[in-house]
């Protein structure tokens, strides 16, 4: 395969640039800082053995005891940052200088190159993504004293597959962006601003859609409970179209083995007994909408990325 | 007869309703140093990149080695060696790294890769920089580096894009013989698109003047240098008679007398007979000038482009 050479070369880029070490410290400095808080507060008070092997993994969560910026929301957060460095200039910065040319001067398909760039730029982040779960987990249970129990551990496995594939979604909106502009501080410009957009001004906009069509402030001050039922699911769904809300939903279902619904309500009757955390089995069917929302979002905006190189006209920019 | 390397039949490149290439027909031999000229924008980096399977010809085929470069790019390209106007170098690597990834792009094998390496760095006179980060060298030192990045997979033609833009006249002539000696010794086709008209009429087995995407003159140096001369003659004394018996050459289109100076127009290069009158009369010459005719072609064609 032609693009060997391409994914040797990029892989080497990637670890020997300056960017690596520090997307690599922001991930696990924040997730180490956050882990050590939320041992010393789950210490602080007796515990039932159910309880500890539920405590390790809202560790890495939050919420339950655990301090509310955990590994899981800096992932959420800052995940974006390592898939849009790793990609934002990976097409442009090669087509201004050059070398695109130049490789596709040789006998090579277009394809091979974008394939290379994407293969390597998935490997770097699979090693960060693993790495520093792993570096995480390990400190949580050195300084915790205790760690996880077998399933507790396949649901931290899940939970650094899904953070593979929310930074990977990020990664291929950084890669189109590339792509599309020929300057890389357009692409970068781009992609920080749809990160911005969908992390934190779209619940705002979710708020005021969801509003409108519910009607809910046409009842105003005591709307009926369907309008107000039909306002959260609104907000809700439509909040889904960003890649943080379902990695959330996903990350929050497969480390808090409690959490019974992604949605508001969860039906329960009263004479029913009291309910038992979901087995991992439960809680993968739970996450697997978002899972699969998260997987179809990255195959969609990494296949654009994709047909637009493959179609792009080569030209060098000094011409 | 010698094998054709390179055929192009109306090769045209439309963008949008801006023709960059307008019914290419070209045909260029094995080993021949073939030079492209024109003014920016004329359509010789568009020619080149349809050449290399980049770029989709509007209508029209190419081929090179009588592979279509549309249907077939990657036979094409494994015969073809580019040297981009910028040569796309990186910088952060060493010249040795730099050929060993377009080695390895080229499926050159391990056995044989290193000793390839060398001998073309000592080809392009680099070897002592072989390890040293390309960062550091200069424009001219860039370029033939991606000369022998170019032949690293042992092309059979070379297709260099302005190769000596930005470098000095001592570099551009270094990198001109290097081309040379690949050409007459190694059978290596060049295709190669300059603005410096003395290197072309020099180097040049036959040269292509384009403007607005077309081929508006093509031959041989020695061809289209018959079609205009200009003689610029400064003398301390100007007579009638010489007048007369510089406009009694045959050839001679027409004499003008300008102060001091006597304008020489001829359809053809009329110099020797021009100095064996003067030498003749013994008239007192203090300086001479030859315009060269390819120069003022292409002037020609571009001050009509302008206009």
């Amino acid at each position: 395969m032609r693009a060997t050479p391409i994914i040797r070369k990029e892989v080497a880029d990637h670890l020997s640039s300056k960017r690596f070490p520090l997307l690599v410290a922001l991930i696990l400095l924040s997730g180490l800082a956050t882990s050590y808080l939320g041992v010393q507060s789950i210490l602080q008070g007796p515990m039932r053995e159910t309880e500890q092997t539920l405590a390790f993994l809202r560790l890495l969560t939050g919420g339950g005891g655990s301090p509310t910026l955990s590994f899981a929301y800096f992932i959420g957060l800052f995940g974006p940052i390592v898939g849009i460095a790793l990609s934002f200039d990976s097409i442009n910065r090669e087509m201004a200088s050059g070398s695109m040319l130049k490789i596709l001067s040789n006998p090579i398909y277009r394809d091979s190159v974008i394939l290379g760039k994407i293969i390597a730029g998935l490997l770097i982040i699979l090693l960060i993504t693993f790495s520093s779960t792993g570096i995480v987990v390990g400190f949580n249970m050195l300084v915790a004293g205790f760690g996880p129990t077998i399933e507790g551990a396949f649901r931290i496995i899940y939970f650094a597959i899904t953070s593979f594939l929310y930074i990977s979604l990020w990664f291929s909106i950084g890669l189109l962006f590339s792509v599309l502009f020929r300057r890389t501080t357009t692409s970068a410009l781009a992609s920080i601003a749809l990160w911005v957009f969908l992390s934190i001004f779209f619940y705002l906009i979710a708020d005021v859609i969801a509003a409108e069509i519910s009607g809910i402030r046409y009842y105003f001050p005591s709307p009926p409970i369907t309008a107000i039922i039909a306002y959260y699911e609104l907000r809700s769904a439509i909040s889904r179209i960003s890649p943080l809300t379902l990695y959330t939903e996903v990350a929050n279902v497969l480390l808090n083995p409690e959490i019974r619904t992604t949605g508001l309500f969860y039906v329960y009757a009263p004479n029913l007994p009291s309910p038992q955390p979901l087995n991992l089995d439960m809680s993968m069917a739970l996450a697997w909408p978002s899972f699969s929302a998260l997987i179809a979002g990255f195959i969609i905006v990494l296949t654009f990325s994709i047909l637009l190189f493959l179609r792009a006209e080569i030209r060098p920019s000094w011409a | 007869m010698k094998n054709l390397v390179i055929k192009t039949v109306n090769l045209t490149k439309k963008y949008g309703d801006f023709t960059a290439v307008k019914s290419l027909n070209l045909e260029i031999y094995e080993g021949e140093f073939f030079c492209l000229l024109g003014p920016n924008g004329a359509g010789k980096t568009t020619t080149f990149l349809m050449l290399l399977g980049l770029t989709r010809p509007t209508y029209g085929s190419a081929w090179i080695y009588g592979h279509d470069v549309t249907k077939n790019p990657l036979e094409a390209k494994k015969r073809v060696g580019f040297v981009p106007e910028v040569p796309g170098l990186y910088d952060d690597l060493t010249a040795r790294e730099n050929l060993v990834f377009t080695a390895e792009l080229n499926g050159v094998p391990k056995g044989i890769r290193e000793k390839r390496i060398m001998d073309l760095l000592e080809k392009v006179d680099l070897k002592e920089w072989a390890d040293v980060k390309v960062g550091k060298f200069s424009r001219g030192m860039k370029q033939r580096l991606a000369i022998a990045d170019a032949l690293i997979k042992e092309p059979k033609v070379l297709i260099l894009d302005e190769p000596t833009a930005g470098i000095d006249p001592k570099g551009s002539e270094e990198i001109l013989s290097l081309l040379e000696i690949l050409s007459k010794n190694e059978g290596i086709t060049i295709l190669m698109s300059s603005h410096l008209l003395h290197y072309v009429e020099r180097y040049g087995d036959r040269i292509a003047i384009m403007s607005r995407g077309e081929i508006v003159a093509m031959g041989e140096p020695s061809s289209l240098i018959k079609g205009e001369s200009v003689i610029e003659l400064n003398l301390k004394e100007i007579d009638n008679l010489l007048v007369s018996e510089l406009g009694g050459i045959k050839g001679v289109k027409e004499v003008r007398r300008e102060g001091n100076k006597i304008i020489v127009l001829a359809g053809k290069d009329i110099r020797k007979e021009i100095f064996e009158v003067i030498s003749r009369r013994g008239d007192k010459v203090s300086g001479v000038s030859f315009a060269p005719s390819l120069e003022k072609i292409y002037a020609k064609y571009f001050k009509e482009e302008k206009a």
